[in-house]
């Protein structure tokens, strides 16, 4: 045994003391797993937030505009920057530097990818159409993926109407704009997305939903 | 007596046991539960069943009566079967000192007919303890009706150990004379010890005295409720009954629910006696991280509209584009194994060492190739493979991908657009480097439960388990395992003599590893092939497991689509020496063993095998074995054993019974594994229908690249 791979024992020894596992066989050990979830909840109660990705400036999203996209979680009130990873058709996909994607599609999202519960896809043609004529129903089409891994989908009936002109600030930037509230009910959720649209017709700044099990986010356009 | 040496190492067992009670919301609120560790008052049923698919683990005490700990399993919406172990006295024995010497092994099922109306109860049908020595043997019929919301009324007529407390004619008689008595559980011969157990009661049920039972549950708060009935078990003093003392018929309970997976139970027992239990729920079709945790995939990368006409591409790329990819994949813990790319169709070989569901897999390598491939490649062929070997062949359109991605109904689009296939041929492939070290290892604790050994019914052993593997090449892997107990050197033995005219092929386990001093678990030499498009073939050589060394081989005929799989296992095995060292020469045993299997997949979540052949003691015989499967990757399953070995030679159970568990590690994780824990509950480790502890094996190897489980999981496709 070389002198490194008696180091690395050593290493190990002493980590097992903390009951943990090491070596390339290990990294999925449940051992390891679970000191790593409950490290992970440690830190969520008393640690520090978990870190930003890389802070936009008005700077940068003046100098490349449309290249970016501010996503903040309700409630967790971490802001991440996301940057176009794929286009098809008028589908943009939008991912964050710790790997969670927005897909939308005229500023609605219509996928998710990385979040606890994930949106798998939507149809919302309907609510394009409401918003293009300020205002009315539309009915709306989810899916979801579930916990035995079947896609579940989800018959919305939604209401769409203007809720006045406000002022939005992104990012630094006072945009004004047109609000509208989207309710939408199905026989087991209830929820209200809001759009704030500006004079140009784009949505400045959002909050939707992704999920019953996710919540709302906030996406807003630099 | 349910007497089982039972040990496992890696911790699996007492791994699943602390998943199991690891408090995971996941459950509903629902009814309470007994002291038995089914629905119910508290030693008495009611005709309450769980959720579909939850599963209850109870622990209950009390001191006249003892331990009991049961799994209760909600198989279907109306059907359930619970397993028990229970720790008390019999009438009979000195009950002195030590207390509580029987150690008792049941099992029950209960079925609901309907659900309750307006004005008619619930009723169900049940048999506890009906398998085996039928300590708590009983039989009954209950009706429950609740009384606005919350209050629930139940009464019932039991027989057997149900019967005893002011028991009347059985009301059945009026049928036939034959259920006026009820004969006495015939045992088999053992010393006039109470017999083997482990066979059906039949000729018992529903026969001899009945009597009526019930009572109440008030639920006060969500949280909080009472319950009090009339218990029609008497614990008569009689010969191989529970000895516990009656002062009144009538008992009450507290139940509380902090969470909505965890009751405790608190209240007063047979007028004398106080009581608890605590029972944690978890439902496998409730997975608590939803989705899961895996990162989002790279986007599908669309093809412009003009590049769509080229029908070639530019050769000098080759090179570029298969690093490209290889190293694509790597990101998503999937190693590119090898590649043929031709004008219009790409097929890729991999092995994904990350994703429980290959048919993530395959939405992900799709969704890579979309990145790198040229234009004009429209379809893909992706072929998983499994320990070195592609088990099926996806065949994609790239078209396809591109106009379903992020669309409604997307998965079952591209499933129903889908070819599977035979894995093709290796010519035209041409192989990346290997991305992956051949040399891995691993170091780190294991606690194992050790059943039965001659220190004591329940034993912790805990030590540190080196772990390495080499790949000589991708279908050859050397592989092994050494471990070291903390504990240092201990007393072998067995609990309980086994004396039969066999050679101790299990029953000798509690003497294995004992003396301190390093143990090689496994070390082993495999080789897995693929004969024909739907043959695959293994020959593992070595020291197989912690009791036996040798050769194994297998083929399994496992047709990409199929349902059945039919395969023939051979082995050649010597039992190694006590100290699991290197030799043979401590038993001088060898035997040949070996098995025809028939594997079959029902569809909706069940999967049965059936193994005929020669088992470790040179007895003959079948394993019958039924699975529920979730398409999250749990299973919950029973098998049985029955060999020309006779019971009385068998021992305690008459034959190898048990049920088992596997929980995937995703599901409680969140982040993608491939790992899961495993643990069986049984009567094994006796000497009859005794298998070889093989690593490996097929059929669980091949199908999970294969239709069915693709099928099962393709809502991950798009993940």
């Amino acid at each position: 045994m070389t002198f490194a791979k008696l180091r690395l024992a050593a290493v190990c020894v002493v980590g097992v003391v903390g009951l943990s596992a090491c070596g390339s066989l290990n990294e999925q050990s449940p051992a390891a797993g679970i000191s790593q979830m409950l490290k992970s909840r440690l830190t969520a109660r008393n640690g520090p937030p978990p870190p930003v990705a890389p802070v936009l400036t008005r700077e940068a999203a003046d100098a490349n505009p449309g290249a970016f996209m501010l996503l903040s979680r309700a409630g967790l009130g971490t802001q991440a920057s996301m940057v176009t990873a794929g286009v098809n058709g008028s589908k943009i996909t939008w991912m964050s530097a710790d790997q969670v994607s927005v897909t939308l599609e005229n500023g609605i999202i219509v996928a998710t990818r990385g979040f606890v519960q994930d949106m798998m896809a939507a149809d919302i043609t309907q609510v394009v159409n409401a918003l293009i004529a300020s205002g009315g129903t539309a009915q709306r089409r989810v899916e979801y993926l579930d916990g035995l891994d079947q896609i579940s989908t989800e018959l919305l009936q939604c209401r769409i109407a203007s809720g006045g002109f406000e002022n939005v600030e992104a990012l630094g930037k006072v945009v004004e704009t047109e609000r509208f509230d989207e309710v939408c009910i199905s026989e087991t959720i209830q929820y209200t997305n809001i759009y704030w649209i500006n004079d140009d017709g784009a949505i400045t700044k959002s909050r939707q939903l992704v999920s019953p099990g996710v919540g709302y986010v906030e996406l807003v356009r630099p | 007596m349910a007497c089982s040496i039972y040990r496992t190492f890696l911790g699996n067992s007492v791994c699943t046991f602390a998943l199991l009670f690891a408090s995971v919301a996941t459950a509903q609120d629902g009814p309470s539960y007994t002291v038995f560790g089914t629905p119910g008052l508290i030693e008495m049923p009611t005709a309450e069943s769980a959720e579909a698919s939850d599963i209850a683990a109870t622990f209950a005490y009390s001191p006249s009566s003892g331990y009991r700990t049961s799994f209760t399993y909600q198989l279907t919406s109306k059907f359930s079967g619970s397993f028990r172990y229970a720790v008390f006295d019999m009438y009979g024995y000195d009950v002195t000192d030590p207390k509580f010497e029987t150690f008792d092994r049941s099992f029950d099922l209960k079925y609901r007919f309907n659900e309750e109306g307006t004005y008619m109860p619930a009723v169900a049908v049940g048999l506890r303890d009906f398998l085996g020595t039928g300590r708590f043997g009983s039989e009954y019929i209950v009706a429950s009706k609740s009384v606005g919301s919350n209050l629930i009324v139940t009464g019932g007529l039991g027989w057997g150990r149900m019967g005893t407390k002011n028991g009347f004619d059985n009301p059945l008689g009026v049928v036939s004379d034959y259920f006026d008595t009820r004969p006495v559980y015939e045992d088999r011969d053992q010393q006039g010890e109470g017999g083997n157990g482990g066979t059906i009661s039949v000729k018992q049920f529903f026969r001899g005295d009945a009597a009526v039972f019930g009572g109440l549950e008030y639920q006060i708060s969500p949280k909080l409720g009472v319950k009090a009935e009339y218990s029609s078990i008497a614990y008569l003093e009689e010969p191989l009954t529970p000895a516990v003392d009656i002062a009144s018929p009538l008992n009450f309970g507290v139940t509380y629910r902090p969470r909505s997976n965890m009751e405790l139970n608190a209240g007063y027992l047979y007028g004398s006696d106080f009581y608890f239990g605590i029972t944690t729920m978890l439902n496998p079709e409730k997975r608590p991280v939803l989705s899961g945790l895996d990162s989002a995939p790279a986007p599908l990368k669309v093809r412009a509209k003009d590049a769509l006409a080229a029908t070639t591409w530019d050769r000098t790329n080759e090179p570029a584009l298969r690093a490209a990819l290889a190293q694509l994949l790597e990101v998503e813990g999937i190693t590119l194994d090898s590649l043929e790319v031709g004008d219009r169709q790409a097929r890729v070989r991999y092995s994904n060492s990350r994703y429980r569901s290959e048919a993530q897999a395959i939405g992900r390598v799709s969704r890579m190739m979309s990145q790198v491939m040229p234009a004009s490649v429209e379809t893909f062929i992706l072929e998983p493979m499994r320990r070195g070997v592609p088990v099926s062949a996806t065949t994609l359109r790239r078209s396809d991908l591109e106009r379903l991605e992020n669309t409604v109904g997307a998965a079952d689009a591209i499933l129903e657009r889908a070819r599977f296939d035979p894995a093709g041929p290796d010519a035209g492939l041409i192989a990346s480097p290997s991305q992956r070290d051949k040399w891995q290892w691993g170091i780190g604790p294991y606690i194992a439960l050790v059943l039965f050994d001659a220190s004591g019914p329940v034993k912790a052993d805990v030590g540190l388990q080196f772990d390495g593997r080499y790949e000589l090449n991708k279908n050859l892997v050397i592989s092994g395992s050494i471990t070291q107990s903390a504990l240092g050197e201990r007393p072998g033995g067995a609990f309980f003599d086994n004396p039969n005219n066999y050679v101790n092929v299990r029953t000798d386990g509690a003497y294995f590893g004992r003396d301190g001093t390093p143990n090689l678990q496994n070390l082993t030499l495999a080789y897995y092939g693929r004969l024909t498009p739907d043959i695959y073939s293994r020959v593992t050589l070595g020291y197989l497991e912690w009791m036996y060394g040798g050769v194994s081989a297998e083929v399994l005929w496992k047709p990409v689509g199929s349902r059945l799989a039919l395969g023939a296992e051979v082995n050649y095995t010597a039992m190694r020496n006590r100290d699991q060292g290197f030799k043979f020469d401590e038993y001088d045993y060898q035997v040949a063993t070996g098995s025809l299997s028939a594997y079959y997949d029902f569809g909706k979540g069940y999967q049965a095998q059936v193994d005929v052949g020669r088992y470790l003691a040179g007895d003959w015989g079948a394993t019958f074995a039924l699975d529920r499967e979730f398409q999250n990757g749990w299973r919950v399953g029973g098998y049985f054993t029955l060999t020309d070995m006779p019971f009385d030679q068998f021992g305690e159970g008459s034959f190898d019974k048990g049920i088992r568990v596997t929980i995937p590690y995703d599901y409680f994780i969140g982040s993608p594994s491939r790992k899961d824990v495993s643990t069986t509950l049984q009567s094994l480790s006796r000497d009859g229908g005794a298998q070889l502890m093989v690593d490996g094996r097929l059929y669980e190897t091949v199908r999970g690249g294969q239709v069915a489980d693709l099928t099962d999981s393709w809502g991950r496709f798009w993940r």
